[in-house]
């Protein structure tokens, strides 16, 4: 933490209470955008005096503490994560005038802390209550606030709500409460139904409208869709209205639209759709909020404005084209949240007298840790998809499921852009999972008439079909397609059955001899049918499960994700029509192949689908992360099905200081742990996020070996261009940029394409995964210190160090739980083993004739 | 094996070697599933020849395939890749002279590696590994190609050419060296054998590739096809004399492998296109290969020592019993052995002179080969 000492704060906050007497939706756009400005500066240099991380972040974009910006894009902006990240270190008052300590609800991930003093608070109330005013009217009316008595309940039932809540109230003439916290001392809240009915009954004899007032998510899960789906109306007096704030991210992630909100809204009190209020708001600058002042479009208030950022640039965005949003304000005064950015993803649509009009598209989606290799997947957050992530809302279903059928030997039903959403509900209907499932297990006799070397040439010439010029599979060469083709080349397959196979894959054939046994043979059986479920972040991988499944002579029935749904009928495609003649004359024919395999879709909420898919497979294999694995391990299956999972995995790096003797190893080494920090753009679970670097190098310090790989992450962007980032993804990076300005070293493109953290931690932890070509670069005094941090989700750990003590390392990584140890620069190679097991081995039963002796 | 970056001398042979007559019996512990029995069209000729061999094999299924006479075809061993492939063996026992164990190599590989393309086979060492299907026996019915120890195996292309297919994959796995599977070996065929032999020996010897244990086993076959090779040839069902010769010819098999003969083998490949049997020529081409070679003073002084090794004065010593020894065994003058006589050779001599100075054995020679040098070597050959 930044040692300097806070100044006093200056006396001065008249700009901001200027710009406050202005009419808050009315304000001709010059006098608006000199007040604003004029209060801004004004808060830059309070902050820029107060707030040490403040200061640092500005002096290092060239902005002094008179620094008077021209517009509001112009100023240093923080990203939301910072306030996840460091939030105690973002504070431009004396700790002893903190008021409060603001923490984000926390929906969608870690909480934000916000540091609010007196004047700040006092700041919200008004803004808030200015606004209200605007859009609600000047009238105080009764409020029925859905929520806890922020008075009377236990402070972990109120959290960062009350506040809001306490500012909305300033228009209340009278407020009641309608909901409880529960007594389970988890903070959790429940409706008071009593409370509800008496209210609304009282209301409704007084003739007087009313405000509901909410927060969206408590609003509907607690009120709006269990009273709707009990068939119960209030009658509410006209002109009562309904408020809420606090965001769409619950709501989303259940599939709830607004079109279903405001359907229930009605449906439940009477409220016409014009009379929902959503204002739009965020903990970070509590008390601003922005209304719909048309269907659909916020608007910023006199005292804020709107800046749309390119999501790898940061540049401002041209009106009209959508980016991430940032919200710039004078109101923060205890810190320093003036620009904030946020990993919300909208449009600015207009601007006029009333202020700047902004549509919400949807939240950018955050990086995670993903299953293997996520190339991209649902990365490329599109406004198209985003529109598709709100459908009608649903309710899981039990009864007999609707799966959909995508691709199978007769059709292929999921073509068009491979890089973009389909429309699944499209898509014919795949019968009786079942039917399917026994038509598939049948057909595989098939792969009998084929020897497995026959079976590699077919999917190596399929292969071969992917990379041809012209080929529709040419927007997946970015995410991988050439590594894929390679993987699936006739050889490769081959060497790979050999080495999952115990040396020899004519196992696959027929009864062998069993080394090291006299007159003992072995066979490797199919298992039957293979049930796969892909990922969307996975949406090339799953082509080698299919692979491995059919050189095993397996038939293959997968599901599909929502995402990259058209990827795996696309791949699958190039073996329709294909043959290959054998220099034995032989013709081999991929229809024959196609004929054991159909990929279908049904949605995640479709359990009778999932338990019929589950147990149709003698083997289920599974791609995805921590929570669609366990959901399909709980699945009933049958006796005897082997799992194989390729679950959430990380990776990281360890270089000792014997491999940095000179200046052309470390030239090769930094080169070499570019390009693994660079393929995939580090979403395979090879990707390495961590690089622990031993002090004692003779050519290079940890600090200089990571200004090396910053030189060598430049090129390795040329070599290996970047895809496009989605928003979220470029505001995690941005937020961890910052944090290093505030705590450490930090190398970086002009965009977001890539950045080397540097740090030295005084006990050696793995950096947190960001993805998106983020390495952090950690020094440490023993290398081996570096292998004790491995455990049971650690995949990959690339070596640079001299024979004895890279065996060392293993030998105690490994027994830490990593499985792969692969030199710097060869992490993503796919080899087997992988994910610590052959699953080829896992793909047959294994039979024996003769013997034992 | 190692993979090396730089080249050092090394030895590497088939996996194991069992020699000696009734050593086929060796193939009962093969303890086979499916076992591709294939054999040349002569062995195939021999009823008892093919029963002792199905009853020496250990397999719980034995498919008999006859391969195709001569060098092999792609297109010629087509019908019996399709047997192979239906068959899918875990074993392939190779019976036959030095073309047929060639084929079956070639077979071996297209049946691992069906799809695999023409110039890939082609490309020295880039075959993709073998055994993932079969391990391979053979069993060598003549005695001086080598072939049951060799990495190469030669395949004629559609239009004449012939080309050899390179890879120490293609090393088998096991050898049987049986001197009664010879006893009826033609005398002419096992006299040109033998002179190949001969020639992998001394022309291995001299190469410009370093290998000292490969020379000591050159000395060795020179030696012992200077004593027993004659004998061989008219009794071949002398068993102890015709394994002396089996277990030279697998020696200078070793030479040749390791070390690459020269000249003479350069030339002589590209005479099968004029219809001069290979070993024929190789004979023939040896004694006027190594006078050429001698005119080299180094070339000379390295003959020399291998001449005392074996019992002779100097290289020219060496050099005339080399002559004595064709001329012994019957293999006559080149001008002779050619269909068109001395003129066939002058005629084609601008083909067979690039022919020669891009073939892989010239390489090897301890001088370079010009066509100054090869019109020598033809000469000497009339």
């Amino acid at each position: 933490m930044p040692t300097d000492t806070l100044a006093p704060p200056p006396a001065t906050t008249a700009a901001f209470d200027a710009l406050l007497a202005l009419p808050v939706f009315g304000t001709e756009p010059a006098a608006k955008r000199a007040a604003l400005m004029a209060a801004l500066n004004e808060a830059h240099a309070h902050h820029f005096a107060a707030c040490a991380a403040y200061r640092r972040l500005a002096t290092r974009r060239g902005f002094g503490p008179r620094h008077a910006f021209a517009a509001p894009e112009d100023l240093p902006f923080l990203p939301v994560q910072a306030f996840k990240d460091n939030g105690e270190l973002l504070a431009s008052v004396a700790p002893e005038q903190v008021h409060t300590r603001l923490r984000s609800s926390a929906t969608s991930g870690v909480p934000s802390t916000v540091l609010v003093d007196k004047l700040t608070a006092r700041r919200q109330v008004r803004t808030l209550a200015a606004v209200m005013a605007a859009v609600l009217g000047g009238t105080r009316r009764p409020f029925v606030v859905v929520d806890v008595d922020p008075r009377t309940a236990p402070i972990e039932a109120v959290g960062a709500r009350g506040a809001a809540v306490r500012g909305f109230l300033n228009l209340a003439r009278e407020v009641r409460y309608v909901m409880r916290p529960l007594e389970d001392a988890k903070g959790r809240i429940e409706l008071d139904a009593e409370a509800l009915d008496e209210t609304l009954a009282a209301h409704a004899v007084a003739h007087e409208p009313v405000v509901v007032f909410g927060f969206t998510f408590v609003l509907y899960a607690q009120v709006l869709a269990p009273l709707a789906a009990a068939g119960r109306r209030f009658a509410l007096p006209p002109g009562s209205k309904l408020v809420h704030i606090g965001g769409w991210k619950k709501l989303a992630d259940q599939s709830v639209s607004r079109e279903a909100f405001d359907a229930a809204a009605a449906q439940v009190f009477g409220i016409a759709p014009t009379d929902v209020h959503d204002f739009y708001g965020f903990t970070e600058q509590m008390g601003v909020t922005y209304p719909d002042l048309a269907p659909g479009e916020k608007c910023t208030p006199v005292f804020a404005e709107v800046v749309v950022r390119n999501p790898e640039t940061f540049e401002p965005q041209p009106d009209g084209e959508a980016g991430l949003l940032e919200f710039v304000t004078p109101l923060p005064y205890s810190y320093p949240g003036l620009a904030v950015l946020t990993d919300d993803v909208g449009v600015v649509t207009r601007r006029d007298a009333q202020g700047t009009h902004f549509r919400v598209l949807g939240r950018a989606r955050q990086a995670e840790v993903r299953g293997c290799g996520d190339i991209l997947g649902d990365k490329v957050a599109t406004p198209a998809r985003a529109a598709q992530a709100a459908p009608t809302p649903t309710a899981p279903v039990r009864a007999a499921g609707r799966p959909k059928l995508l691709f199978d030997a007769s059709g292929h039903h999921a073509g068009g852009d491979l890089m973009r959403p389909i429309d699944l509900a499209a898509l014919p209907d795949a019968g009786d999972l079942g039917e399917l499932a026994a038509r598939l297990r049948r057909e595989r006799a098939r792969l009998d008439a084929y020897s497995v070397d026959e079976l590699a040439a077919l999917i190596g010439a399929a292969a071969a079909r992917w990379l041809e010029p012209g080929s529709a599979l040419a927007p997946l060469r970015h995410i991988g397609l050439q590594f894929l083709a390679g993987w699936c080349a006739a050889p490769a397959l081959r060497r790979m059955a050999d080495a999952s196979l115990g040396g020899a894959r004519g196992v696959l054939d027929g009864f062998v001899p069993e080394p090291g046994w006299n007159r003992r043979l072995v066979k490797a059986q199919a298992r039957g049918l293979v049930v796969h479920w892909l990922a969307g972040n996975v949406p090339l991988l799953g082509m080698l499960g299919v692979a491995q499944a059919i050189l095993t002579r397996n038939a293959n029935l997968l599901k599909a994700p929502s995402s990259f749904a058209a990827v795996l009928p696309a791949l699958l495609q190039t073996f329709r029509g294909l043959e290959v003649t054998t220099h034995a004359g032989r013709v081999l024919r991929g229809d024959d192949v196609l004929a054991t395999i159909a990929v279908v879709y049904f949605p995640r909420d479709d359990v009778a689908s999932a338990e019929a898919l589950s147990t149709a497979g003698d083997v289920r294999l599974a791609w995805g992360g921590r929570e669609a694995i366990e959901t399909i391990l709980a699945l009933p299956r049958r006796y005897g099905t082997e799992d194989i999972v390729f679950g959430p995995k990380l990776s990281y790096m360890a270089i000792g200081r014997d491999a940095l003797a000179n200046e052309r190893a470390l030239r090769r080494l930094a080169r070499q742990a570019a390009t693994d920090a660079s393929v995939f753009d580090q979403y395979a679970c090879a990707s390495p996020h961590t690089i622990f670097v031993e002090k004692g190098g003779a050519a290079a310090t940890p600090l200089q070996f990571a200004e090396r790989l910053a030189d060598e992450m430049a090129r390795a962007a040329v070599r290996i261009p970047k895809a496009p980032v989605d928003a979220g993804t470029a505001a995690k990076v941005e937020a961890l940029r910052m944090r290093h300005e505030l705590t450490g070293e930090l190398f970086r493109s002009a965009g977001t394409t890539w950045t080397v953290l540097y740090d030295e931690p005084a006990a050696p932890t793995l950096a947190e995964a960001c993805y998106s070509r983020v390495i952090t670069v950690r020094a440490v005094d023993d290398i081996q210190q570096a292998a004790a941090l491995a455990h049971p989700g650690i995949q990959t750990i690339g070596l640079a160090m001299d024979g004895a003590r890279k065996m060392a390392f293993a030998n105690e990584a490994a027994a830490c739980g990593a499985e792969r140890f692969p030199d710097v620069g060869r992490m993503t190679h796919f080899d087997a083993p992988w994910d610590g097991l052959y699953p080829m081995d896992r793909l047959v039963r294994w039979v024996s004739l003769g013997g034992p002796f | 094996m190692l993979k090396l970056r730089v080249p050092l001398p090394r030895f590497f042979g088939a996996g194991e070697m069992f020699m000696g007559a009734g050593s086929t019996g060796a193939l009962r512990a093969l303890g086979a599933a499916r076992t591709a029995l294939l054999v040349s069209p002569s062995v195939a000729a021999q009823p008892d020849l093919m029963q002792r061999l199905q009853r020496a094999i250990g397999t719980l299924e034995l498919h008999a395939i006859t391969l195709p006479s001569g060098e092999p075809t792609l297109a010629a061993l087509r019908p019996v890749l399709a047997e192979v492939a239906r068959v899918r063996p875990d074993w392939i026992v190779a019976v036959g002279g030095g073309s047929a164990i060639d084929g079956a190599k070639i077979v071996w590989a297209l049946h691992e590696h069906p799809d695999l393309e023409i110039e890939r086979l082609l490309r020295p060492f880039a075959l993709p590994d073998l055994r993932g299907q079969a391990r391979f026996v053979a069993v060598p019915t003549t005695a001086g190609t080598g072939s049951e120890v060799s990495s190469a195996a030669v395949l004629a292309l559609e239009d004449g050419r012939k080309h050899a297919v390179v890879s120490h994959t293609l090393l088998p796995d096991v050898v049987v060296l049986d001197p009664e599977l010879l006893a009826r070996v033609p005398p002419k065929a096992m006299a040109a054998a033998g002179a190949d032999a001969l020639a992998h020996a001394l022309e291995g010897a001299l190469s410009r590739h370093a290998n000292p244990m490969a020379d000591h086993f050159a000395e060795s076959a020179v030696a012992a096809l200077f004593e027993h090779l004659p004998r061989a040839v008219a009794r071949p069902d002398d068993a102890a004399t015709v394994l002396e010769v089996q277990v030279a010819a697998a020696m200078a098999g070793w030479a040749q492998n390791l070390k690459v003969p020269g000249i003479g083998h350069a030339i002589a490949h590209q005479l099968g296109a004029l219809g001069l049997g290979h070993g024929q020529a190789c004979g023939l081409l040896l004694a006027p290969a190594l006078q050429a070679n001698a005119e080299d003073a180094a070339v000379a002084a390295k003959l020399t020592r291998l001449a005392q090794r074996v019992g002779l004065a100097d290289a020219a010593a060496l050099i005339a019993r080399v002559r004595a020894l064709t001329a012994e065994l019957g293999l006559g003058s080149l001008a002779a052995a050619l269909p068109g006589g001395a003129a066939q050779w002058r005629d084609a001599f601008e083909t067979i002179t690039a022919g020669a100075l891009a073939d892989p054995c010239a390489a090897a020679n301890p001088i370079p080969v010009t066509p100054a040098l090869v019109r020598r070597v033809l000469q000497h050959a009339d």
